[in-house]
């Protein structure tokens, strides 16, 4: 599974998918830094208004208006994020239809268009991907990265423009629709990237994940991203004396000692350490053994857990240097 | 959890939200309560963290064997716990046999709008889960009810869901919709709606009103009883006898999500009965520099078995002082966590099990922690 796709980062559309808690915003958020690093212009997208992609580059707190305009990154240069929104993409799409924005105001806030919308209810989420389509090919952006929802969320939204290409007659809409499918299904233009954890049921769901890409779009992901991934930092030969150490003391009556205290607190965290570490071990072998075979090597990456108070800006940029480290 | 016959647990995904909705539901089984699990999460974990097969678990509910329960460490089950995840296109088949008379059935499930509803559309799968969470709190065979919902935000939709269904089937939008295929101004909606509609059905496809109008043609009559079943559904979710369990971790985007919940349940008016933060690491109370600590450990080390072990010290303190940092880190986001609550809301810190981190050995090591903090 080694030897990155070349042509990965070379790609118009970046969807980043994963089980929630993975770290799948991070991980779009590190890839776009990547991105624009690399000299490509690029556009961040969360799919849904009020995500966490703009406050995960643009700092904790902010936001991006629902809907746009885009929000250009400080410091990363070419980089801008943006927050779609389904209703605004439905009625910016509706008002390219109909001339008279005085009237579809009126309209907008009639009970029958609100009908409608209720009605149609996967018509606003198919407006949103319309949207990221229109971002990937207009020309404006080298890149397009989107932070998609949760694993089952995401892949709903991956298999609705199909869905919608068959439910909705002929017209602009299943036009559309079909145009989606083709941009999501060309392994040339777009990149699936599966973020995972190194642990059972994150391990689990990225399995079926990908089974689940490979039988929307005919190939699975393209990148598979294990993050947080805790390593062996000692030999268990040691924990083992630190233990017997700690728990010798504690039999002579040290333990509420300064340093009997001490020792059993070291060893607690050096046992949590192992037993992280030992499951992120066997657990990655059971992605590699349960991930849809690929014709082509895929990439494998593991990004290192970090050890920090709190993750912040410093800690993305190095998550973005081993992300593009191992991608390219 | 908290002596309630219905406990509804939220949180964002990758919390062991799944873990923590088993835990109190095999704690109320062998507390001698009959007991159902459902999960309404798309995913499906419920399985892998009972220890069955994915896809072991399916919309009717199962009845799940007490040997491996008791094997993983459970206490043994004294009265039937029960498991279920919501399968969208039974359960919305389902739906549609209990609510739409038989005779036009097939009509309805042959209609391309439907078929599109109830496979993929966005709600759809929200509005399913409070109903059959309604069907089962129906039923007082189940003494308690243990709902492990859709990570986050979506959680939320699942309070809407009972409102959307009852616009859905809003009687001047039905009548309206069943009266479109004649193709006349619709009386009431004014002009600037007609000319819109007309638009958008030139952009959505000609066959979508169509389909539409025909799909309400076919229920229009079964409206009554689908908007009975919502408003069942609302006092559900409402009830006293309802608790709702937020579950976290104490990461950085964890908390900010919670507070994110939080924030849209008050807007909601929704109360919480517990917070549970789970992999909280206790605090580490060790005053001492590192190069103190390192020299402590080489001690303890040499004297354990010489010279060999003694190189490890170095990363021993390292790891020690990391895990140090993160506890600070934990102990910063738990105090903003616990400003956000109004008071009396219990938050119950749940230490890391790595070693006992998959399936029902992580339920039954759940339960554990969880047990002085559950009334079942």
């Amino acid at each position: 599974m080694s030897g990155a796709e070349p042509a990965l980062f070379a790609r118009r559309l970046h969807v980043v998918l994963g089980k929630g808690g993975a770290g799948k915003t991070t991980v779009a958020a590190a890839l776009a830094l990547a991105l624009a690093r690399r000299g490509r212009r690029t556009l961040a997208l969360e799919l849904e208004p009020w995500g966490a992609l703009p406050a995960a580059l643009l700092g904790p707190g902010r936001t991006a208006p629902p809907g746009g305009p885009p929000v250009r990154v400080p410091g990363a240069d070419g980089l801008s994020v943006l927050s779609l929104d389904g209703r605004a993409a439905l009625e910016e799409y509706l008002a390219s239809a109909v001339p008279w924005r005085a009237l579809l105001s009126v309209v907008f806030a009639t009970r029958v268009y609100r009908a409608f919308v209720v009605l149609a209810p996967g018509l606003p989420e198919l407006m949103t991907l319309g949207k990221v389509r229109h971002e990937a090919e207009r020309g404006a952006w080298d890149a397009v990265v989107l932070d998609a929802p949760a694993t089952g969320h995401a892949l709903d939204a991956l298999r609705m423009p199909r869905a919608a290409a068959e439910t909705f007659g002929a017209g602009l809409v299943r036009h559309d629709a079909a145009r989606i499918v083709r941009l999501l299904e060309d392994g040339a233009r777009t990149a699936i990237h599966l973020v995972a954890l190194a642990e059972e049921m994150p391990v689990a769901e990225a399995i079926e994940a990908d089974a689940g890409i490979a039988g929307l779009l005919g190939r699975p992901a393209d990148a598979v991203i294990v993050n947080r991934v805790r390593g062996r930092r000692f030999a268990p030969e040691a924990m083992a004396a630190l233990e017997a150490a700690a728990a010798a003391r504690a039999g002579r009556g040290e333990a509420r000692g300064d340093e009997g205290a001490l020792l059993a607190a070291v060893a607690a965290c050096a046992r949590e350490e192992m037993a992280w570490a030992d499951e992120a071990a066997a657990e990655i072998a059971r992605l590699r053994a349960g991930l849809v075979p690929a014709g082509t090597a895929r990439t494998l990456v593991r990004l290192p857990f970090r050890f920090a108070e709190t993750f912040d800006r410093a800690a993305l940029a190095e998550v973005s240097l081993a992300l593009e480290e191992a991608l390219v | 959890m908290t002596g309630r016959r219905v406990t509804i647990v939220l949180g964002a995904g990758g919390t062991g939200k799944t873990t923590v909705a088993a835990a109190p539901g095999a704690l109320a089984a062998a507390d001698g309560r009959a007991t159902a699990l459902l999960a309404i999460d798309p995913a499906r974990r419920l399985a892998t963290a009972l220890g069955l097969a994915t896809g072991a678990l399916s919309d009717d509910l199962r009845l799940l064997d007490p040997g491996p329960l008791a094997a993983a460490g459970l206490p043994p089950p004294r009265a039937p716990l029960r498991a279920a995840v919501l399968e969208r296109s039974r359960a919305w088949n389902a739906l549609v046999e209990r609510v739409i008379p038989e005779a036009i059935r097939p009509r309805v499930l042959a209609n391309p709008f439907y078929r599109g509803l109830s496979q993929t559309f966005a709600g759809a799968h929200e509005v399913l889960a409070i109903d059959r969470l309604a069907a089962l709190a129906a039923d007082p065979a189940h003494e308690r009810i243990v709902v492990d919902t859709p990570p986050a935000a979506r959680a939320v939709d699942l309070f809407e869901a009972p409102g959307r269904v009852a616009r859905f089937f809003d009687r001047t939008v039905v009548r309206w919709f069943v009266h479109l295929p004649g193709g006349a101004a619709v009386r009431g909606t004014g002009i600037a709606a007609d000319f819109i509609l007309r638009r958008l059905e030139a952009a959505t496809g000609a066959s979508t009103f169509a389909a539409i109008a025909d799909l309400f043609a076919a229920v229009g009559g079964a409206a009554g009883e689908v908007r009975r079943r919502a408003a069942r559904a609302a006092r559900v979710l409402c009830d006293s006898e309802t608790a709702l369990v937020l579950v976290t971790t104490p990461e950085d985007a964890a908390v900010a999500g919670a507070a994110a919940l939080l924030e849209r349940l008050r807007a909601e008016g929704l109360g919480l009965a517990a917070v549970i933060v789970n992999r909280a690491h206790p605090p580490i109370d060790v005053a001492r520099p590192r190069a103190a600590v390192e020299a402590v450990i080489a001690r303890a080390l040499a004297g354990e078995g010489g010279d060999a072990l003694r190189a490890a010290a170095p990363a021993l303190a390292a790891n020690f002082a990391d895990h140090q940092t993160l506890a600070r880190g934990e102990a910063r986001r738990l105090e903003r966590l616990r400003a956000l609550l109004p008071a009396g809301i219990p938050i119950v810190a749940v230490p890391p099990f790595p070693a006992e981190a998959s399936g029902l050995r992580a339920v039954a090591a759940m339960a554990r922690r969880l047990e002085d903090a559950i009334a079942p």
